[in-house]
């Protein structure tokens, strides 16, 4: 089956199957409702701004993207899975691929998704749980359990026991249970080349595996698929192959694997990987319920706020305005989602992935009709790299640029030479036992050049093999000296595209630093956009999160 | 004899002129108004001191032809050059016999002499001034002798030399004037030679040597017995030197005179008039300050006698001075004193040795209240910027007598003294700020007390300076001459003078020293990196790379496991012990640590080591200074090999190893699995630090000159001294203050506030 090309035939077998045929439906197409106008009688617009919110009324005229409703979970998420270990996709049932004496790799991705964490049990938990139980049924016993961190920084002990659960982390902990470690001489093996010649590094224990069970959760459509062994358990040189600023400005967007040039050099990896090593792919797609009641009604548009909600969101905004950062974060850093299990699929990468992306599709994508001279955004606490921990300027940067803004398919939501405007403090804060080579970063090379061209070029061989990151990746919590150069890239397509970038409310010399504007209200921001893209501009409000994209036509 | 109607010029037409001095303020005024104003000269002869003749020459091109005095203005072409032989250096040292040269000088070409070599420091001993300004001026003259020349002397003296007088002070040399003393220049030299001896000897009785020793404890204390040592032999030679200088002072003012400075001035007259020197003439300036015209309005060299004063003054440091409001200060621009000069040079005097006040209190006085006036203007139209670059507002100017003033001076002395004592009892009511704001204070009241008594006289004197004179030989001279070489002080505007003129020079005179003043520098770009060959970069770790002592580590390490009220509980023990662990390290950082690792005593070496496992993760990253990582790999691509000393415990530090290429730690004894509490090894600190930096440089063949180090503490002093490129880090007060004293960068590195605001993460399961 080709990289790119969807499946013919409709997906069987799998728990999905009740919703026949929605690829074909383009549900997009019925998600008029995300899309409404500002009149003079809406309310303000909720902005997120790290940890804290922002009112902002935009112009008469504006449109708000909203985020599709989540749709209604499994009812019982352990036969789900069981149905998918069951009846795989062009695989044989998982119960037949395990007998006594083979060696069992269980890998999971880390604790970069799902955005925020999952209430528990998380599905991981649950989808291993199973796995393992058909093992032990089958008389395996070598078994070993590993969070495919790529470059990721290292999970805790206690992150890994709230991602496996305490069982299977008691039982298999530390010897059985770990972290991969991209850096580590002895513990990796180089596959060869890619047909474009791509080097690929993995797992050592993995690729002695009889099989490799790969436990992804899926919570939008850059995530997934038969790229995840090959990066989560790659290596920094075998990851810098598509991670880079060419692939990355030929990503468009990186959230649409057809079009992404990012995805295509990882998709060829994972031919390589799955040709070594059988690969069991289970893949879990959660909807997108992020906020917890008394919060779910920030999901809704503010017009339809009941007054309690009202009352609860006035409490809460003057609870983060007012408490100190640390109170802030530890808050916010605390809550999890209680997200529903919409499908999962298993069995062979592509058409196990090919469910995920109908689930996302489904979920998430909103038809948008042209593209707009401003967008805004609100930018939250969190990303995938600051779970536990803190949004540094350059994962602002990231967020922004590179998440929110490639969060389409077809063509960005703002035009080309258009202005994005963003809502974040931007604080120069760094967690410094996670992100040190973010400081060095920022301190160092965003002040000598922010152009993602120069920068890799300049300085990325020289952060990616210092000795001191190597030593704190490995033994510490850091994350890879070359993360935050990874992050910079993520913005590269974005830094084209678009004339100008303001932050509302950001600190002054962080985004000097990063080479952006800022103004103190949302009324100065749009002055200043003004004078980018002509009087009169037309205006998105993409009102995200909860996470979902645009179609753009 | 030249006849009266010669210009200046005419008459030293072909003549060698012989010029003492000429690296002085006046000396150079006079050279350079020779050279503008007088191509025709034969030639002129410069004495320097220096250890050769070529050696002089050298010193002429540079210090002196070098100087502002020499370029632009109205530069003529001249033969008078080096290059054609007519303007020449040769070397002499005055307190030597036969000026310390091996051959007598050749001056029997000599037509005229400008004697203006002379000490004019107020502090200096009066042995030495008396050897420098009498003797030396008898050698010069014993050297024109033997050569057989028989010159027009002009000797440069100073109106002081007449003496602590009040009234109308008349033109006469010393010995001459109404009711002097007789003084045996002879029994003052002895006397002066044998108190040097006394007082040397009585500087090293231990109740002096003391002293010395618990200041310079105080001040480097931790940077260990060598460097205390040092400190203390330094404040021991000023205090000779101090010590030496007031005696001068006291012998001088129980004579009349206010200073060794004039006393040496007007025994050097007696001893002129006593050589019967046939041609000599006494020039006695008054204070000498910026010139008026030439080479150039405002043209200056240093701080003079009345500068110290106006700047302190402008600087907002005084407010009142000893002086009465309708004194005459009695101020002269240098190139009206080179003039007269150069035209009494000239102008050899008829019939007797000849006496010239150049003063203008008589004809044309500057009352100190009008000075004050305009000084209190100038500063307030324009005022200097004080340490934090913000504008001084300066007070009204009063007046006082001066026992109110010491009488203050002393109350101010007392309070600071209780305060200090206080601070050093209770270490944790101190703290650096409070340190260093009584350590400013008591320098300010210092500075102002040396001002009241070295100055204060010369503006107290309420006397007037007869000119009549010098007024003479200004009216005699040609009249082209009374322009180009005018020396009449009623030309003097003195309001245009003080607020165009002099005030603007002074501010030029202080602006380098202004800006050293700066507040520390923040950026990385001005401590940047000094250029270099690779080397070795030694960084301390505790206060450097990590904002931690060895107490933080300890403290870590025993509380990690501890439940909160627990942890509480024990930190409040610690806390309870913490002033005598600040007080011993106050006195020795080696103490300290002794003291400190007794803590560890009897504790299980295995369980701790076990613990110390997330110390990278809990406790060193969170500590780390940043930039202290990035100037380490700055230094490693520069190709410096990066050692990191630390008085930590090795099993602590140990991650650390990865960030440098050596990490040099402490290490407790163990026996029978326990710590015994005691060191494996003597603590690395102060000069053992430096000690090691100068063996680690050799093993690696490089040059300690190359070798970088960074230190937060003074006792860390003598590794930074060892070095050529030091770097002072978040310093103490006392190691501030030594790294300005010594012009080193001064960085100021911190911790990520992101250590503060993270959300707290569990990091055990």
């Amino acid at each position: 089956m080709s990289v790119t090309g969807r499946p013919a035939k409709p997906v069987r077998g799998t728990v999905v199957e009740r919703l026949g045929g929605l690829a074909r439906r383009r549900p997009a197409a019925e998600r008029e409702a995300s899309v409404v106008e500002v009149t003079d009688k809406s309310p303000p617009t909720v902005f997120q701004a790290g940890e804290s919110f922002r009112l902002e009324r935009l112009p008469v005229g504006s449109r708000v993207v909203y985020p599709p409703p989540p749709m209604k979970g499994l009812a019982d998420v352990e036969s789900g899975i069981a149905a998918a270990l069951d009846a795989p996709h062009e695989m044989d049932p998982l119960d037949s691929l395990l007998r006594p004496g083979m060696r069992l790799t269980i890998a999971f991705d880390d604790l970069s998704v799902p955005l925020p964490p999952m209430q528990l049990p998380d599905v991981r938990q649950r989808v291993i749980e199973q796995v393992l139980e058909r093992a032990y049924r089958a008389g395996v016993e070598d078994i070993h359990l590993i969070a495919a961190l790529a470059i990721h920084r290292r999970m805790t002990p206690a992150e890994l026991r709230r991602t496996v659960g305490s069982a299977v982390f008691d039982a298999f902990h530390p010897d059985r249970l770990y972290n991969h470690d991209a850096e580590d001489p002895d513990g990796n093996v180089e596959l060869g080349p890619t047909s474009d010649g791509e080097p690929v590094t993995l797992n050592r224990r993995a690729a002695e595996s009889d099989l490799l069970v790969y436990v992804h959760v899926i919570t939008a459509t850059l995530q997934g698929g038969k790229k995840s062994p090959a990066i989560g358990l790659g290596s920094y040189r075998s990851i810098s192959a598509h991670h880079n600023v060419h692939s990355l400005r030929h990503s468009r967007s990186f959230m649409d694997p057809e079009h992404s040039a990012l995805h295509h050099s990882a998709f060829r990896q994972g031919d390589v990987v799955e040709a070594a090593v059988p690969v069991f792919h289970v893949e879990a797609t959660l909807n997108n319920q992020m906020y917890a009641d008394p919060l779910g009604f920030l999901a809704k548009p503010e017009a339809r706020w009941s007054g309690r909600e009202q009352a609860i969101f006035a409490g809460v905004k003057r609870l983060t305005d007012r408490a100190p950062a640390r109170t802030r974060r530890t808050l916010f850093q605390r809550t999890a989602s209680p997200y529903g299990v919409i499908g999962v699929s298993a069995g062979a990468a592509d058409a196990a992935h090919e469910v995920s992306l109908d689930l996302c599709a489904a979920q998430q994508s909103v038809l948008v009709r042209g593209q707009a001279d401003i967008v805004t955004a609100g930018i939250p606490y969190i990303s995938p790299y600051n779970v536990n921990s803190i949004m540094n300027p350059v994962l602002v940067m990231s967020t922004a640029l590179g998440y929110f803004f490639n969060l389409y398919q077809g063509k960005p939501l703002v035009r080309p030479g258009g202005v994005l405007i963003f809502t974040h403090p931007v604080e120069r804060d760094f967690h410094p036992v996670h992100h040190p080579s973010y400081i060095d970063f920022y301190e160092e090379v965003l002040a000598e050049t922010t152009d993602p061209a120069e920068v890799e070029r300049r300085f990325e061989r020289s952060y990616a093999e210092d000795e001191w990151y190597r030593h704190l990746f490995r033994t510490s919590y850091a994350y890879h000296g070359a993360h935050p150069f990874y992050m910079w890239y993520w913005g590269a397509h974005a830094l084209e595209h678009v004339g100008e970038v303001i932050f509302v409310g950001g600190h002054p010399e962080a985004c000097r630093r990063m080479g952006f504007r800022r103004a103190d209200t949302m009324r100065d921001a749009l002055e200043m956009a003004e004078q980018v893209v002509g009087r009169s501009p037309s205006l998105t409000h993409f009102h995200c999160p909860p996470l979902f994209y645009c179609e753009v036509e | 004899m030249p006849g009266p109607s010669q210009t200046i010029a005419e008459r030293l037409t072909g003549k060698t002129l012989l010029i003492t001095g000429a690296s002085g303020f006046l000396g150079k005024a006079v050279l350079a108004t020779c050279l503008r104003e007088l191509p025709e000269l034969g030639a002129i002869r410069l004495l320097l001191r220096a250890p050769s003749d070529e050696a002089a020459t050298e010193r002429l091109r540079h210090q002196v032809l070098g100087a502002r005095a020499f370029d632009g203005g109205r530069s003529v072409e001249t033969e008078l050059t080096l290059e054609t032989g007519r303007l020449s250096a040769f070397a002499g040292d005055v307190t030597a016999p036969g000026l310390g040269r091996e051959a007598p000088l050749d001056l029997s070409d000599v037509d005229a002499v400008i004697h203006c070599a002379a000490s004019v420091s107020f502090e200096q001993p009066l042995d030495e001034m008396l050897e420098l300004n009498v003797l030396g001026t008898l050698a010069i003259v014993e050297a024109l002798r033997r050569s057989g020349s028989e010159p027009n002397f002009v000797h440069v003296s100073t109106a002081y030399a007449a003496g602590m007088r009040t009234g109308l002070v008349l033109e006469r040399p010393s010995g001459q004037a109404p009711a002097e003393p007789a003084v045996d220049m002879g029994a003052e030299l002895d006397v002066a030679r044998a108190w040097r001896r006394d007082i040397e000897i009585e500087s090293r009785l231990p109740e002096h040597q003391h002293r010395f020793v618990a200041e310079a404890r105080e001040e480097v204390g931790p940077a260990g017995a060598p460097a205390i040592g040092a400190r203390a032999e330094q404040a021991r030679r000023r205090w000779v030197g101090t010590q030496l200088s007031e005696r001068g002072r006291e012998r001088s003012r129980a004579l009349g005179w206010s200073d060794a400075y004039g006393l040496s001035k007007a025994l050097t007259e007696r001893a002129l008039l006593a050589e019967g020197i046939s041609s000599l003439t006494i020039v006695r300036p008054t204070i000498i300050e910026s010139a008026l015209r030439d080479p150039f309005p405002g043209w200056i060299e240093g701080v003079k006698v009345a500068d110290p004063i106006i700047l302190a003054y402008g600087r907002g440091i005084i407010t009142r001075f000893p002086s009465n409001r309708s004194v005459r200060l009695d101020l002269v621009p240098v190139d009206i004193v080179a003039n007269a000069c150069i035209a009494a040079a000239a102008h050899p005097p008829e019939g007797g040795p000849r006496t010239m006040n150049v003063a203008s209190g008589a004809r044309n006085p500057l009352l100190l209240e009008d000075a004050a006036e305009e000084i209190v203007s100038y500063f307030r139209e324009r005022p200097l910027p004080d340490d934090d670059g913000y504008p001084v507002e300066v007070p009204d100017w009063k007046y006082s007598t001066s026992t109110r003033v010491f009488k203050a001076l002393d109350r101010g002395d007392q309070a600071i003294r209780i305060g200090r004592r206080l601070a050093a009892r209770i270490p944790l009511l101190g703290g650096e700020a409070v340190d260093r704001r009584l350590h400013q204070e008591r320098r300010a009241l210092e500075r102002l007390r040396r001002l009241a008594q070295i100055y204060g006289p010369y503006v107290e004197l309420d006397c007037m300076f007869d000119d009549r004179y010098t007024r003479e030989l200004l009216d005699s001279l040609h009249p082209d001459d009374a322009e180009r070489f005018s020396f009449d002080v009623e030309r003097i505007d003195w309001p245009s003078y003080l607020t165009e003129i002099h005030l603007p020079a002074l501010r030029e005179v202080i602006r380098p020293w202004q800006a050293s003043s700066a507040p520390r520098v923040a950026s990385d770009e001005l401590g940047a990196i000094a250029e270099g060959p690779p080397a070795l970069a030694f960084f301390d770790v505790e206060g450097v790379v990590l904002d931690t002592t060895v107490a933080h580590f300890y403290a870590w390490l025993r509380t990690r496991e501890m439940p909160v009220p627990d942890r509480l509980l024990w930190t409040l023990g610690l806390a309870a012990r913490a002033p005598g662990y600040i007080a011993s390290d106050r006195r020795s950082r080696v103490d300290f640590n002794r003291r400190f690792y007794r803590n560890y005593r009897d504790l299980p070496a295995a369980e701790l080591r076990e613990q110390a496992a997330g110390v990278l993760s809990e406790f060193i990253l969170p500590h780390v200074q940043q930039e202290a990582v990035r100037r380490i790999r700055r230094h490693r691509r520069r190709g410096d090999r990066v050692v990191l000393l630390t008085g930590a415990l090795d099993f602590l530090v140990k991650p650390l190893e990865h960030l440098a290429d050596e990490l040099i730690a402490a290490r407790l004894i163990e026996r029978r699995g326990a710590f015994t509490g005691e060191l494996a090894e003597p603590p690395l600190s102060a000069d053992g630090r430096a000690s090691l930096t100068a063996r680690l440089a050799v093993e690696h063949g490089v040059e300690l000159a190359d070798c970088h180090a960074y230190g937060d503490s003074v006792s860390d002093l003598p590794m930074l001294e060892a070095v050529g490129h030091p770097y002072a880090v978040n310093p103490d007060f006392r190691l501030a203050r030594e790294a300005r004293r010594r012009g080193w960068a001064l960085l100021e590195w911190k911790t990520e506030p992101g250590a503060r605001s993270a959300p707290p993460a569990a990091i055990e399961a």
